[in-house]
């Protein structure tokens, strides 16, 4: 009977093992784009491949086409494959630069279900290097705070990419070893929670001066909770000896090189926001990431009630 | 009923027109209240006896350099070395800085808009040193940048409280005054030029309602190094020496002053992190044993303090328009007994003004 119960208890969690993400790869396809020119997938190893799926009845899709038109595809830094369902509508909406898009207007739906898109919507995929799925967004995500962050996070530094706060929430951190690597020194069991800040700039008026304040304060409180603070690499040693004498910061604060971008500031303001200044990773002691919070002081009192709820085991 | 609903549409279109007539006429009174109260001010606060004309005779950028791409866009900030007669101008809109010479005339600009060393975003206030030091605070980055007077940067650090003024002394030492609510802060904090915490100087005023910015004060220095510390908006002004301890702490004699501090006093308010107060005292400059304080409202003035603070001169310009803004200023005597007032005006023009203490003085 005890061994029934048990196998009946394994069947029970075996969708959950069926759902695991498995790593989805940019589908093998050879076809013609509408202008004559042939597209095989199987020789866009080393390129980054955007791939978007375009309906008659989405135009507006057509004119978020040319941002990535402006900011990616004119100087070749992704290869971009767009499905249409209408050609017609598409290039009467498009305008004058075609030339660089890979068009396809055959067999929308088949492909859409190669692509694993819901019949329901639309959606824009970037594949990586090795033509492994980067991200899968539907067509309302916002492009200057989520598309473009995240498709220069795959060009300027990968490390950016994790910097997001979309898509590795519940993933360990041992997958971002070039974002986590000094927690490798920490002994995670000891713990109950980690608590790890990222900074580009710091003021005490500003949202990472509240954070840093909180952090500051839950230090003094709960000895299970490891609290860390890493800011970015142009802060120079002696910024960083001011910055604990100055908000008397008794926690670690470490400077990555690595971690973290050389220029973020650069690359926003050349390229739009990607979340990158004052992110909390909220992580348990098995390493996994449990929740992200942002910069804004909104973010901060999710945050503080967050953790609140976790001292009292809620 | 039938008579109220026959009547609804009336009261609706006169509830209509009242409100229309109402907030024309509420418009239009801010614009002649704002007029009428100026002038009140013009009368209730009359230039004092002996006060001393001063007359326009120049500014830069000229029309010409504007035509050739050299124009302000938002600089509200200036720095001058008397040693090699340089002006610094930063602007916070384009993200650089200026120098001139004294005629106007551009000798280079320094940096553009990033977060490199001589990248800025947004410079705000900036300080010549004695030593030639040329301080940015660059706000958007967080840091002050050091750069020699040739505009050759020379190192940066990052700064973590929202600095209100700073100067610089001869020994590398800065002198500055931050923002804050806590009042267990020191007035002035001396940093090192890797903006190292040495010391505090001076304790904190305490007024009948908190905000964080009571405390913010101009710095300056005297011919002694003994340090000025002119309150923003209170009719206080204290000297401390080189040790940090107080030499005196004065009000200020002047009517506006005292009147406007009084005011600020009874009804300064911090909500939703804005202050609301009033603010006469531009800005703060120093020269020899000399004090000048920059007023704009109701009348552009410099008014000229001795090293004890006692009121020497006063000078106003009798033509000042109704909306002059100002925020920073310096002083040039030439070798005659003549006065040059440069005023970087902010609103309505962005440009620096040149006045002089004689009529055509060029």
């Amino acid at each position: 009977m005890k061994i029934f119960r048990v196998l009946c208890g394994l069947f029970t969690l075996l969708p959950i093992f069926l759902s695991a993400e498995k790593p989805f790869f940019l589908p093998s396809i050879r076809e013609f784009t509408f202008d004559g020119k042939v597209i095989d997938t199987k020789s866009l190893k080393g390129k980054l491949v955007y791939v978007q799926f375009i309906n008659s009845k989405s135009q507006d899709q057509i004119s978020l086409l040319k941002n990535i038109y402006n900011d990616f595809i004119i100087e070749h830094t992704i290869f971009p494959i767009i499905f249409v369902d209408n050609l017609n509508i598409f290039l009467s909406n498009l305008g004058n630069f075609p030339n660089q898009l890979y068009i396809i207007d055959a067999n929308y739906v088949t492909y859409k279900s190669l692509f694993l898109v819901p019949p329901c919507c639309e959606a824009r995929l970037l594949f990586d290097k090795d033509s492994k799925l980067l991200f899968k967004l539907s067509e309302f995500n916002d492009y200057e705070q989520v598309i473009r962050p995240l498709i220069n996070s795959r060009l300027y530094n990968l490390n950016l990419f994790s910097s997001s706060r979309f898509g590795i929430e519940g993933h360990s951190i041992f997958e971002f070893p070039w974002l986590f690597g000094f927690i490798n020194n920490i002994e995670l069991k000891s713990f109950r929670l980690i608590v790890i800040s990222f900074h580009t700039n710091i003021c005490l008026s500003c949202p990472s001066g509240m954070i840093i304040k909180y952090l500051n304060e839950l230090k003094n409180k709960a000895n299970d909770i490891y609290i860390a603070s890493i800011v970015s690499s142009d802060f120079k040693a002696s910024d960083i000896e001011n910055l604990k004498q100055h908000l008397n910061i008794n926690y670690n604060v470490f400077r990555d090189d690595g971690y973290l971008p050389k220029n973020p500031v650069e690359i926003i303001s050349k390229n739009g926001r990607s979340y990158l200044g004052n992110l909390i990773y909220v992580i348990n002691n098995s390493g996994i990431i449990m929740k992200i919070f942002c910069c804004s002081s909104y973010y901060i009192d999710e945050l503080i009630a967050y953790i609140t709820k976790f001292q009292e085991g809620l | 009923m039938f008579k109220l609903i026959y009547k609804l549409p009336l009261i609706i279109l006169l509830t209509f027109f009242y409100l229309l007539a109402f907030s024309n006429t509420n418009q239009t009174m801010t614009e002649s209240q704002k007029l009428s109260e100026w002038k009140a001010w013009l009368s209730k606060y009359p230039v004092p006896k002996g006060a001393k004309r001063i007359f326009p005779v120049s500014y830069f950028p000229t029309e010409n350099q504007e035509n050739q791409g050299i124009y302000f866009y938002k600089a509200y900030h200036l720095a001058y070395y008397l040693e090699n007669k340089a002006i610094f101008v930063s602007d916070w809109g384009q993200h650089k800085i200026f120098q001139f010479d004294l005629n106007g005339n551009l000798i280079k600009t320094i940096g553009k808009k990033g977060q490199a060393p001589s990248e800025f975003e947004y410079p705000g206030e900036l300080f010549v040193g004695d030593n030639g030091l040329l301080l940015i605070l660059d706000e958007g980055n967080h840091r002050f940048q050091i750069f020699s007077y040739k505009g050759d940067f020379i190192t940066s650090f990052k700064i973590y409280k929202p600095y209100f003024s700073y100067y610089l002394k001869k020994d590398n030492l800065l002198f500055a005054n931050n923002t804050t609510l806590n009042n267990q802060e020191p007035l002035i904090e001396v940093l090192d030029l890797n903006g190292k915490f040495i010391k505090g100087i001076g304790e904190r005023a305490h007024f009948p309602i908190d905000t964080p910015v009571n405390n913010n004060v101009y710095i300056s220095q005297d011919k002694k190094g003994n340090l000025i510390a002119v309150f923003a908006y209170f009719d206080i002004v204290r000297k401390y020496d080189m040790n940090g301890k107080l030499l005196y702490e004065k009000l200020i004699a002047d009517n506006l002053i005292r009147d406007v501090s009084r005011q600020n006093k009874k009804n300064i308010q911090f909500m939703d992190g804005k202050v609301s107060c009033l603010n006469v005292i531009r800005a703060v400059y120093s020269k020899n044993d000399n004090h000048y304080l920059l007023l704009t409202y109701p009348r552009l003035a410099i008014l000229e303090f001795d090293s004890e603070f006692s009121l020497k001169n006063y000078y106003y310009w009798p033509d000042t328009p109704v909306s002059y803004y100002a925020f920073d200023f310096f002083i040039e005597n030439d070798n005659t007994s003549t006065i040059k007032f440069y005023i970087l005006q902010t609103f309505d023009k962005n440009r620096l003004e040149i006045f002089s203490s004689k009529e055509g003085g060029k």
